[in-house]
């Protein structure tokens, strides 16, 4: 299978609410063949029912097939048939007349808006083991006992230079920029574990705090000890996240930036969103969130899912 | 799935009694973290086993070793490129993020 996508295929992946209902050349496109497939539109015939799914298209917008499927023997018979229609068409019909990148400069994106010289931070989320007196035992049969789920933090350079003070040496004590761990806290530490959700607005923030230490300074790297709070409650009290986090941070004392992040949140949760599959779950039971810096993978560029509230210009 | 935002603007709705209330409570808060026996003890002790059990496996991430371009467009300059069919996962949340 792996042959045979990665020597027949082109392989790309995108969120499709942006491709669904956004003007850019790239959504525009994408709309020409979407609801093309052998059943029509994938999803239901509601007009507004998302198009997530697995397409094979040619770059001219020639629909190949479609699915919306995880079944990897279906999606097999999906990349098999697409070829044979691939091979069926002309290089005229296959091929964009005009040459792609020219459009590129025509579209925006929140990818495009990377912070290459500041910091994007790696959220990975999953519930804890239920180990206290009285938990309910959970079907490990079940996907959603083991789900997980991550998101990105992103931190220009001005604020990476807010989060850490000038001059560092041992014993440096301070509270990290409120406002960006406030930001950070309520944006992203949420319970994703199953599926999104929605954040916190601000006067939902009852405590996000975090504090660091500077342990030791060594050729120029400081190692800082971090501690902090978070408190996050909805305004009906009916969704909430409450703990404390722990972990470890190195920054160049030069350089004012992070060589290193370990973070770990402890918290309970509860409550529901609409599709993060808690309505059977709504807690209170453990969930945990640890952060480290991104690498530089081509895929670890993903925007932040609420990018939007970072109020970059 | 598209998310609502909730962005609102409180704090100008706030009476001063209730602000009162808020700061005394936030220094209480600041004083006692927050404790429940039910949650796993984090504590320079547990936190790496705690941040190990937290991250994805390799297998969970496999996917990554798969030559992916992360936008659908990015996707059609090199399939154009290349003369090649392409394959586009879309999810609501970026695949490569939070769906």
């Amino acid at each position: 299978m792996r042959e045979l996508l990665t020597e027949n295929f082109v392989l790309c992946a995108d969120e499709v609410w942006r491709l669904q209902h956004l003007d850019a050349p790239d959504c525009v496109h994408f709309r020409t063949f979407c609801d093309e497939g052998e059943f029509g539109r994938l999803n239901a015939q509601d007009e507004s029912r998302t198009r997530q799914g697995t397409y094979c298209v040619s770059p001219s917008g020639v629909l190949l097939g479609s699915a919306n499927h995880r079944d990897p023997r279906r999606i097999e018979r999906l990349l098999r048939s697409s070829l044979a229609k691939w091979e069926e068409l002309s290089k005229s019909e296959r091929l964009l007349e005009t040459d792609p990148r020219e459009t590129l400069r025509e579209i925006e994106r929140p990818e495009y808006r990377f912070p290459e010289d500041g910091v994007a931070v790696r959220i990975n989320v999953r519930d804890l083991p239920r180990t206290y007196e009285g938990a309910e035992a959970l079907d490990a049969n079940d996907w959603r006992t083991h789900a997980w789920n991550f998101d990105y933090a992103w931190f220009n350079a001005e604020e990476v230079r807010r989060l850490v003070p000038e001059g560092l040496s041992k014993g440096d004590a301070w509270e990290l920029d409120p406002a960006l761990v406030e930001r950070t806290f309520r944006l992203h530490l949420v319970d994703i574990a199953r599926g999104q959700t929605l954040h916190y607005a601000r006067d939902q923030v009852r405590a996000a705090t975090l504090r660091a230490e500077v342990v030791k300074v060594r050729r120029g790297v400081a190692e800082l000890a971090l501690t902090g709070e978070i408190h996050l409650v909805d305004e009906d009290a009916e969704r909430g996240i409450r703990g404390t986090l722990l972990g470890t941070a190195s920054v160049r004392v030069d350089e004012r930036d992070f060589a290193e992040l370990k973070l770990v949140c402890v918290a309970e949760r509860w409550g529901t969103t609409q599709f993060n599959r808690r309505h059977d779950d709504l807690g209170p039971e453990p969930i945990g969130f640890a952060l480290h810096l991104a690498t530089d993978h081509p895929t670890e560029k993903v925007a932040p899912t609420a990018f939007w509230e970072y109020g970059w210009r | 799935m598209r998310l609502l935002s909730f962005a609102g603007a409180a704090a100008g709705l706030l009476s001063s009694a209730p602000l009162v209330a808020l700061s005394v409570s936030a220094l209480l808060a600041s004083a006692a973290p927050f404790q429940d026996d039910r949650l796993p003890e984090l504590t320079e002790r547990t936190l790496d086993g705690l941040y190990e059990a937290i991250l994805p496996s390799e297998e969970d991430e496999a996917w990554r070793r798969l030559p992916w371009h992360t936008t659908y467009w990015e996707g059609v300059i090199a399939a154009q490129e290349a003369d090649k069919p392409i394959l586009l996962f879309a999810m609501n949340g970026h695949p490569f993020g939070c769906t």
